[in-house]
């Protein structure tokens, strides 16, 4: 008998982690039509008087996250200069996902991070990180690591040479 | 399966970011805490937090760093860039493809508190509360008691200058204070 009982105390906590493991395998699944938005494009546009395109952030998806948030992963952020009427490639982000509040145009992200100058005359890794479209600026909270493509020491004399 | 699976695939992604980039010869290494990049109206980058500056021949540490950059159009204006020279004007105006910009060169660097400056080759060492560098007349300026410390002794003034093409030193009001070594033996008597 008490083997028993010991099978059924068994059995039942197996099929009470079985049926924890589905409803946590269907809560993570996103299905068609419930917010999922693939290979996504959040242009900036100047709203100045411009209109020029500032930054433009991509993700290879995008799932609302809350009230006027949204999870973009897979992100690839650009930001541009312009040349008279040239729109030119400056800085651009790159992180395996961040939240872009719709409301306050801020994107951000608590993981890693990186970030080149299209020219390649800098380079960066970071972890966490903010870009503010509004004012074009760009925050990285810790661990930053920059590599800049001209030294310091003397530069100009070598140029010279 | 599929969990490992998932698993193997963020490690490689976070691998992949958290990838130091590797320093080349001519390149300069920034590490610090933070990092803020101002990109209007002006290019300003604000290191805080520990920040430590790798060159070939220089170190620098502090606890906050500000670079300022060249105006990229200004820039170009005097040449610096070969990609922006301007075309002749009877030319048709070629439909060009997305370009990529060009960063801008340094324009000054300011160091603020606990500034040490370490030159690799002769082993001096400055340190002071802020070092101000101008690339435009190549002079570091070393200010808040400032010292400088060197294989004979150590050198104190107002202001420390360093003229980075002539490789001269110049310090204000300088109190010199020699060092003497322990194995150096007393004149002879005679």
């Amino acid at each position: 008998m008490d083997w028993c009982k010991n099978y059924r105390g068994w059995m039942t906590r197996w099929l009470g982690a079985m049926v924890l493991l589905a409803a946590l395998g269907m809560s993570a699944q996103v299905l068609p039509g419930q917010g999922i938005q693939k290979r996504v494009k959040l242009p900036d546009h100047d709203r100045g008087g411009s209109g020029r395109l500032r930054s433009l952030l991509m993700g290879d998806s995008m799932v609302p996250k809350g009230p006027g948030l949204m999870l973009v992963r897979g992100v690839r952020l650009e930001t541009y200069a312009y040349d008279g009427e040239q729109r030119i490639v400056d800085l651009i982000v790159e992180a395996p996902e961040c939240l872009f509040n719709l409301r306050t145009r801020v994107v951000s992200s608590s993981g890693p991070m990186k970030a080149t100058r299209a020219d390649g005359g800098l380079r960066l890794v970071g972890i966490g990180f903010e870009w503010k479209q509004q004012t074009s600026k760009l925050l990285v909270h810790s661990n930053v690591r920059t590599i800049l493509r001209q030294r310091l020491s003397l530069e100009r004399e070598e140029n010279r040479k | 399966m599929r969990i490992t699976t998932g698993l193997l695939l963020v490690a490689v992604t976070l691998t992949g970011y958290a990838a130091q980039p590797s320093v080349k010869q001519g390149n300069t290494l920034i590490t610090s805490n933070d990092l803020e990049m101002n990109f209007k109206p002006k290019q300003i980058f604000i290191y805080t937090g520990r920040v430590k500056v790798v060159d070939p021949e220089i170190n620098l540490l502090c606890d906050k760093m500000t670079v300022t950059f060249n105006d990229r159009k200004k820039s170009e204006k005097n040449g610096s860039s070969p990609a922006t020279q301007p075309l002749p004007k009877l030319q048709p105006k070629p439909v060009k493809p997305p370009m990529m910009a060009q960063g801008g060169q340094i324009k000054v660097i300011l160091a603020e508190d606990n500034v040490v400056i370490i030159n690799k080759k002769d082993k001096t060492r400055a340190t002071g509360k802020k070092g101000i560098y101008t690339a435009a007349t190549n002079l570091l300026v070393l200010t808040g008691a400032p010292v400088l410390y060197h294989e004979g002794g150590e050198v104190r003034g107002e202001i420390i200058t360093w003229d980075r093409i002539t490789g001269k030193l110049k310090v204000s009001k300088a109190k010199v204070n020699i060092t003497e070594k322990d194995n150096e033996k007393p004149a002879p008597k005679r």
